[in-house]
């Protein structure tokens, strides 16, 4: 294999502390990325999937996966990997999962000759890996005291074991003057004290904020004992047609992207049109500040910082060093803070323990409710140590994070309240003994899978119908981005950029096979459980299992459905992707092929849910997605197309909820769309062998899971 | 925009203080992307914050009825309503109501700075 691809994958086990690979071509047909990692995980662990219950079996295996564009200069995509495993965070069982990261780790190691990595058993005692080109070693984490350094600190004892600790920017030999020679520090992915802890909320981290969140892959790290991988390449990715992989990329500037002459929007544009603009998120810091006008991010010196290959750079490096490369949810875990140096201090803190910071959010706001109602504080139902008299505050927030990473007590004594705190909100209102009551309530808001909710599945329909089809919370913001723009005009008082008719047709437009179907994104409670909304979440599963899971475009900036600088307002889609990959991999891929490989994909994903024992009855929403309206709102008002009285409208649809039998006649036209059983919610036979997966089929029918 | 009466030491002692926790206002901070995360508001001075935000969201009905019976604060409820029935922008709206509610935590905290 060529044009994308390194050639071969790492295998690596703990246990035995064995080092083997094996080619990539043996699985030519997944591509990369999750796809990739899918079929490779389903090989290894077909034999125990039915008894993978939760992330700290034994036998979980973590993959870690470029595809054929990582390290190519594809604008927004080539700077990613994805992480797949049994994750630790789901609920009740810990499904078959994913996360995935930016930043330079992707890219070096391609340069180093990988494609991937595959982690599995458990080492003896703490280590950390060591891939320089192709010199690969497993070596103790006592040498160099790294067991018990935060994220941070990690890393930068990694680069000064490896690069030397001589001036960034000078000539090394990673490998021995038989491999080549790089300016480049080794790229480090670590886990941090939660890690070690094996903390159900715990990420991996690389470089300063550069977060695989969901899953609680840092506790698999941690449980495996592995500290980090470093790696540092010299090579490069051999691209097909380079030349028509630059003509893509000016192509994509040239009708597509932002003019600095003629700026059409200065805040976070969200399609591939955005000029370079940190994507922070931090809280009401103007407090401190009267007389500034709106904003969130802070105004010293600064300058953009993009994973490797993209055009965006939607993070900053800071003057003062606070609150480098992050962006997004990371920065407001304490929207309420002091200042905004606090929040700035309390997102680096986040990752140095490595924490979930979506889950950390939550938490912080469900406890301290409790706080506030009596029922959590020395003494009280819950007896807690945290004390909230400093809320606010950095101390506060250092006693919670460090009670949440470590279970312990500022003084190190363990501690059952932070070992709650570890497990995530959701398994210490169950320990607390007031899980039923508060999902009821939505006292403790998380919709789906015991995850937070994102968006609310009572408005934003199929980002909740994604979710409990799946294993996560989506955070797939496709769909999104387009209400979004409309919502920031109506926030504004001005009329949209696109009318709500046009924007449905041009996204309709680009969402093969379905395409034809007029219906498709209605919003409106008539199509709330319709054959239609079936269609968009299937469409929404498919483009994104390929697209951004397999092939590793950015969400934050794919697809490009509505472009506010492109002729017609029609964004890129749909001939941007398949033009990149094709350059990349000299391959002829149409943009409607893409989408079923998507489908197949989304297909052995489902099968290895069901193999664990995913049934139809296990896709549910929390009680108060069913009882309680969506909160009535004003101010920032999220709109979504509407078709009524024959014609479209943007709407808002705040105040609805489910209906319970609603949602089952949806689940029978999904699962009547996916050729599954509708009773059970399992694969058929002739679905897994019409897209090519008859092992898969067996392997089901072994389980009596076949529907 | 008319000066707010100046409030006595009892409304202002109230604005200050934490409501109990049945009388907390629900809000969310909004962001493209971000998502809606709830905003759990005990004070008056964190409604003040919420509307500090860049795109905060709240009912402002709740809004005035919270003012007018959790605070008590009968002319602020009033003066939200004006600006709820006299500015259509939703924009325009939250800063209107921000700024209002800015100079009435100004008040308070004058007379009881502590």
């Amino acid at each position: 294999m060529n044009n994308g691809y390194a050639g071969q994958i790492l295998r690596i086990d703990l246990s035995e502390r064995q080092i083997t690979t094996f080619p990539t071509s043996r699985y030519a047909d997944w591509v990369g990325g999750h796809a990739l990692s899918a079929a490779i995980f389903f090989d290894l662990t077909r034999h125990v999937l039915h008894e993978m219950q939760d992330g700290y079996h034994p036998q979980n295996v973590l993959i870690l996966m470029t595809s054929p564009l990582t390290g190519t200069l594809v604008p927004a995509c080539a700077g990613r990997i994805e992480v797949t495993g049994i994750g630790v965070q789901s609920h009740p069982i810990g499904w078959f999962t994913r996360g995935n990261f930016g930043g330079r780790f992707a890219t070096m190691l391609k340069h180093a000759g990988w494609d991937g990595i595959v982690i599995e058993g458990t080492a003896a005692t703490p280590v950390w890996l060591d891939i320089r080109d192709q010199r690969v070693t497993l070596r103790e984490c006592q040498e160099l005291s790294l067991w018990g350094q935060d994220a941070w600190d990690s890393q930068l004892t990694i680069w000064d074991y490896v690069a030397g600790k001589q001036h960034y920017g000078r000539w090394i030999d990673p490998g021995g003057r038989v491999h080549g020679r790089t300016t480049q520090r080794p790229a480090v992915v670590t886990i941090g004290p939660s890690g070690e802890n094996v903390c159900r909320t715990a990420c991996l981290i690389h470089d300063a904020s550069n977060a695989s969140g969901q899953g609680g892959f840092g506790a698999i790290f941690g449980l495996k004992r592995l500290k980090a991988i470093s790696v540092i390449g010299t090579g490069g990715v051999a691209v097909h047609d380079p030349r028509a992989l630059l003509e893509a990329r000016l192509w994509l500037k040239e009708k597509y992207s932002f003019r600095l002459s003629d700026l059409k929007s200065t805040d976070i544009e969200l399609a591939v049109a955005s000029p370079p603009v940190p994507g922070v998120l931090y809280g009401n810091w103007l407090a401190k500040g009267p007389g500034d006008s709106f904003g969130d991010r802070p105004t010293e010196g600064q300058r953009p910082q993009a994973c490797v290959g993209c055009h965006a750079g939607c993070r900053a490096r800071y003057e003062s060093g606070l609150g480098n490369e992050a962006g997004c949810v990371e920065t407001m875990l304490c929207p309420d803070a002091d200042s905004l140096e606090v929040q700035r201090r309390a997102t680096d803190l986040l990752n140095r323990y490595a924490l979930n910071a979506w889950e950390m959010v939550f938490t912080l706001n469900y406890i301290r409710n409790l706080n506030k109602a009596g029922q959590l504080g020395p003494g009280c139902v819950i007896d807690s140590p945290l004390d909230f008299s400093d809320y606010g505050s950095l101390a506060f927030v250092e006693r919670l994070l460090h009670m949440a990473g470590t279970k312990c007590l500022p003084d190190g004594t363990p501690d059952p309240f932070a070992e709650a705190l570890s497990e995530g909100a959701y398994r210490a209102a169950a320990r607390w003994g007031r899980l039923e009551g508060d999902l009821r309530s939505g006292e403790l808001p998380y919709a789906h899978w015991g995850i937070p909710m994102h968006f609310d599945p009572r408005t934003e329909l199929e980002w909740g119908y994604g979710t409990i089809l799946g294993d996560r919370d989506i955070n797939e913001h496709d769909f999104q981005n387009v209400w979004a723009k409309a919502s920031f005009a109506d926030w504004r008082g001005r009329e949209p950029d696109v009318p709500a008719a046009d924007a449905v047709r041009i996204v309709r437009s680009k969402m093969p096979p379905f395409d034809d179907d007029p219906r498709i994104l209605d919003y409106g409670d008539h199509n709330m459980y319709t054959a239609h909304m079936a269609k968009l979440v299937a469409w929404h599963r498919y483009y994104t299992r390929f697209w951004k899971l397999t092939v590793q475009f950015c969400d934050w900036r794919w697809p490009d459905f509505i472009n506010i600088y492109a002729s017609d307002k029609t964004g890129c889609t749909g001939l941007a992707e398949p033009r990149f990959y094709n350059a990349v991999t000299g391959q002829n891929l149409s943009y409607s092929q893409s989408i079923e490989l998507g489908r197949r994909i989304w297909n052995l994903d489902h099968a290895i849910w069901t193999l664990q024992g995913r049934h139809r009855d296990h896709v549910r929403f929390a009680d108060y997605i069913y009882d309680v309206p969506a909160a009535s709102a004003n101010g920032y008002r999220e709109l979504f197309p509407v078709f009524e009285d024959g014609q479209w409208r943007y709407q808002t649809r705040f105040g609805r909820r489910l209906d319970r039998d609603g949602v089952e006649n949806f689940k029978t036209e999904f699962y009547r769309l996916q050729g599954w059983n509708e009773a059970t919610g399992y694969p058929k036979r002739d679905t897994l062998e019409e897209l090519e997966m008859p092992e898969v089929a067996d392997e089901l029918g072994r389980h009596g899971r076949l529907g | 925009m008319t000066e707010l009466t100046e409030p006595d030491l009892a409304l202002a002692a109230r604005l200050l203080a934490d409501v109990p926790h049945h009388q907390r206002l629900v809000a969310h901070r909004k962001r493209q992307r971000w998502g809606s995360i709830p905003a759990y508001l005990y004070s008056f001075g964190e409604v003040v914050r919420l509307l500090q935000d860049k795109q905060p969201a709240l009912s402002w009905p709740a809004l005035e009825h919270w003012l007018r019976h959790a605070l008590r604060d009968v002319e602020l409820a009033d003066r939200v309503a004006e600006i709820m029935a006299q500015v259509s922008c939703e924009q325009g709206k939250t800063m209107q109501i921000r700024v209002l509610l800015e100079r009435r935590l100004s008040q308070c905290r004058a007379l009881a700075p502590s």
